[in-house]
């Protein structure tokens, strides 16, 4: 699954991956900059307004009309953060044109109405929002922000993150204190600005390069197509663990705590960290889910994560409160397994396979083949699926305990239940 | 085996019934590197209160043993299976629903392996009381987990105000009390009558073979011996058509009051399962053309602040049960309820126009090619599908037939009928 640089008929460049394995078509325009934390909740709420309407869709019920009259397509306008980057993307996804056989449904009028997308409705005198719009998205937007705090493992998850205390440590779902200081001039601001970064078009399906070169062409819009590339915000570790709790009223407690590595994705242990997570925590046969779960049945739900752009690792448990020192002790106690290379054959030999099949299955989802391109551009030393295998097939126990020695634990966060049952 | 081409969709379904009543399904998409593949049994919650027979007496299956069996299958004595399965590269899960528990595997090698082995373990159930006891813990966790979820509550709330009776209402792992209650006994008994082959499906969708899959299956198979099929007791429920409760309200840690509306509906009645499958879209696209984001309504209450982003909308049809629900949280609730109460008098008098029908049965045309994208959602489509006796690859042939006179009937069938509202409230608005 490859793409191609394509130059369109304005010396510009976009990247096409034809292919007839899906049945949708799939555009992204991604415009990628450093990303600055005091822009992180503006830039979420600024999603919240595109997605909402445009000047040619003046209102969410017309702009869903079109969608779907378009074969119930979806446009998904997105804030993430990945790493120092900020990636602010406009994805059109929608049935092939050729399975419909409908003359309002042609890939012009897909350009046509994705373009719409970059021509929002604004006030009258065109230096904000439409005020009404953008009354609603703060509105919703601030209300999405309160409600995280129903969800405990998602709070238990930010909170963690937010201890990390780093300047790439974000949320990029913004932040509540900071909604109700937005204005909607600054809003619109941020939009010019973004229409400014360097842009990275990606184009998934089975269609040809000549017809999507003429018509991207004709919009006349001027993006600027230039690179940029990543630095990885590596967490430093640091002396000794602090401890935090809080009481809410659940029914189930959640456990969290932070690990730092400063193992990143251009780091020679990289692949031995991907198996470490593995075998830690994320996967049916990980030692704390064969010992905490399993063995012990102090939870049903515990799993670890890590993030390769900071280089930590998040564990996670929803347990009963009067398991809490237990089952600290039995992660910590797992992470010291392995970096004593008490690593079974076994236990390598699954996270290797494991690992290996989904680097194989990332081509059958557009949306990960384009994430995929993607890094492979903003990290140029990347190495090609096929290469990365084969660096997983030599991977050793003592590798994995290497990176595992380099694992140093940071926070250790406790939402205990309010009443116990 | 029988082939069956649909040129509309460019896919090909291969189907064939084994002898011993095993029914499969084999759906080659050959450019895709995974392939998923689903073993599901006609058993879940609902079946909980029917009396099944151990050999010796007569058992009642308690709540939540359809999702026991799901835990405990895996502890298999050939040795732990996930690991059988991550030795040969896959993961392997399960879930349990109203009316199936489905066992599923992804992987993109090995594929006969980790069949054979999916065949094996699910098929073979030696429990222990010892490990039974243990899983109680692990099982009421889970519980909890989701009690914590408002969703759950304001959900499972609004099930319990609708139905007196119906097992619907009851969360399909059960109540603590129902696992705590869970015997050996019970296990054995449910797995013998429900895990026949008789009553189960195999999907298979990816990059496969065919006829090689189809004849390590049946060579699978033969070599296993089954017991007599008896059937599975027909089943059904006194349930009145009256609401247990109109109103109710539960303290909960939401920042925002969250309303749970139902109208209680007469069961469906239909003669075939193109007709099934097509009465469960007229009450999709029904509810598509009011409740939409496209629909009159959502942005006018959004504008008016009555509701945030969040409305939402399901039928839910099943054996002899029948409701709509709709969700959303609220800043005003008593108007959001008034309004919603006001439509289901006379839900005709909200209809929008037929082009909007049009464009509605448009959007569920491309969601339904959309979902062609994955093989995993394929198999498990056709796993629900053929569970819930509906059917899934001519879905754009049963939309097409639809027509807005059959909508407008529809609407004037369910309106004025009883219904019941559930609010999940933090206090601010009491």
């Amino acid at each position: 699954m490859e793409f191609k640089t394509i130059k369109t008929e304005d010396d510009n460049n976009y990247y096409l991956c034809k292919t007839n394995k899906f049945k949708t078509i799939t555009i992204s325009y991604i415009f990628i900059d450093k990303i600055q934390k005091n822009e992180v909740t503006a830039l979420a709420l600024l999603s919240l307004i595109l997605n909402y309407c445009n000047e040619k869709y003046k209102s969410t019920q017309e702009l869903n009309a079109k969608l779907e009259t378009f074969y119930n397509s979806s446009m998904r306008i997105s804030s993430q953060i990945s790493g120092d980057l900020s990636l602010f993307s406009f994805t059109f996804t929608g049935i092939n044109p050729k399975f419909c056989n409908d003359k309002n449904y042609t890939l012009l009028e897909i350009i046509k109405f994705f373009y719409s997308f970059f021509t929002p409705f604004l006030n009258s005198l065109e230096d904000e929002f439409n005020e009404k719009v953008f009354t609603i998205c703060k509105e919703n937007y601030s209300n999405e922000l309160v409600q995280l705090e129903e969800d405990k493992e998602l709070f238990t998850y930010l909170k963690l993150l937010d201890l990390l205390n780093h300047e790439y440590s974000i949320r990029g779902m913004g932040y509540l204190d900071e909604v109700k200081n937005i204005t909607n001039k600054q809003c619109y601001q941020l939009f010019l600005k973004i229409l400014k970064r360097p842009l990275f078009p990606f184009i998934i399906g089975d269609l040809n390069a000549t017809p999507i070169s003429k018509l991207i062409s004709k919009r006349n819009i001027n993006f600027k197509f230039n690179k940029i590339y990543a630095d990885l915000p590596i967490v430093s570790h640091q002396s000794h663990v602090e401890f935090y709790d809080e009481k809410k009223d659940f029914s189930q407690s959640m456990l969290g705590i932070s690990f730092t590595s400063k193992i990143v994705k251009n780091d020679a242990l990289y692949y031995p960290m991907l198996l470490l997570n593995i075998i830690l925590g994320d996967s049916s046969f990980s030692k704390l889910f064969l010992t905490v779960r399993e063995r012990y049945g102090y939870c049903y739900n515990i799993y670890s994560s890590y993030d390769n752009r900071m280089g930590t690792i998040f564990v996670l448990a929803g347990i009963d409160a009067k398991y809490q020192h237990k089952t600290y002790d039995l992660i910590i106690e797992q992470l010291e397994h392995i970096c004593r290379s008490r690593i079974t054959t076994k236990e390598l030999k699954f996270a290797k396979l494991r690992l290996t099949s989904e680097i194989n299955s990332y081509v059958d989802s557009p949306s990960i083949i384009i994430s995929k391109e993607l890094d492979n551009i903003l990290l140029p030393n990347s190495l090609s699926l096929k290469d990365a295998i084969g660096e997983i097939k030599k991977i050793t126990v003592e590798d994995v305990a290497e990176a595992a020695r380099r694992i140093h634990i940071k926070d250790c966060f406790f939402l205990e239940q309010q009443e116990e049952k | 085996m029988k082939k069956m081409e649909y040129s509309l969709i460019e896919e090909t379904v291969c189907k064939h019934k084994l002898e011993n009543g095993l029914e499969v399904y084999i759906i080659p998409k050959n450019d895709f590197t995974k392939t998923t593949v689903y073993f599901a049994t006609k058993f879940g919650s609902l079946h909980s209160g029917l009396k099944v027979n151990d050999g010796k007496e007569e058992i009642i299956i308690p709540g939540g043993l359809a999702h026991f069996i799901e835990h405990r299958i895996f502890d298999n004595k050939k040795g732990p299976v996930m690991d059988r399965f991550s030795a040969l590269g896959a993961s392997c899960n399960a879930y349990t629903s109203y009316n199936r528990t489905a066992y599923h595997f992804k992987n993109d090698h090995n594929i006969n392996a980790c069949i054979e082995l999916l065949l094996d373990f699910v098929q073979e159930f030696t429990v222990k009381a010892e490990s039974v006891e243990k899983e109680k813990d692990i099982i009421i966790e889970e519980l909890r987990m989701y009690l914590d979820y408002p969703s759950t509550n304001l959900y499972l709330g609004l099930l319990n105000n609708l139905y007196f009776h119906h097992p619907i209402k009851e969360d399909v792992g059960g109540s603590e009390k129902d696992v705590k209650e869970t015997t050996c006994k019970a296990l054995k008994a449910a797995y013998r009558q429900f895990y026949h082959p008789e009553n189960m499906i195999l999907v298979i969708c990816g990059k496969v073979n065919p006829d090689l899959i189809l004849k390590n299956i049946i060579d699978n198979q033969s070599q296993k011996v089954f017991p007599p099929y008896d059937g599975i007791p027909d089943f059904t429920f006194e349930e009145p058509l009256n609401v247990v409760k109109e109103f109710s309200v539960q303290k909960f840690h939401v920042s925002l009051d969250k309303v749970a509306f139902g109208v209680k509906l007469a069961p469906l009645v239909y003669n075939n399962v193109i007709e099934y499958t097509k009465q469960c879209y007229l009450y999709e696209i029904l509810l598509d053309l009011i409740f939409s984001i496209s629909g009159k309504y959502y942005e006018e209450w959004l504008k008016m602040q009555i509701i945030t982003n969040s409305l939402a909308y399901s039928h839910l049809e099943g054996k002899n049960y029948n409701s709509i629900i709709i969700t959303a949280d609220v800043y005003k609730r008593d108007i959001f309820i008034e309004y919603i109460s006001k439509i289901f008098k006379a839900v005709d008098n909200y209809l929008p126009k037929e082009e909007d029908f049009t464009r509605i049965k448009k959007a569920k045309i491309g969601s339904f090619i959309k979902s062609l994208n994955h093989p995993s959602v394929i198999a498990r489509e056709l796993v629900e599908a053929y569970m819930d006796e509906r059917e899934y690859f001519e879905t754009m042939e049963i939309i097409q037939s639809i027509t807005y006179h059959e909508i407008i009937n529809l609407a004037k069938q369910i309106s004025d009928k009883p219904f019941s509202v559930n609010v999940l409230t933090g206090g601010k608005n009491d």
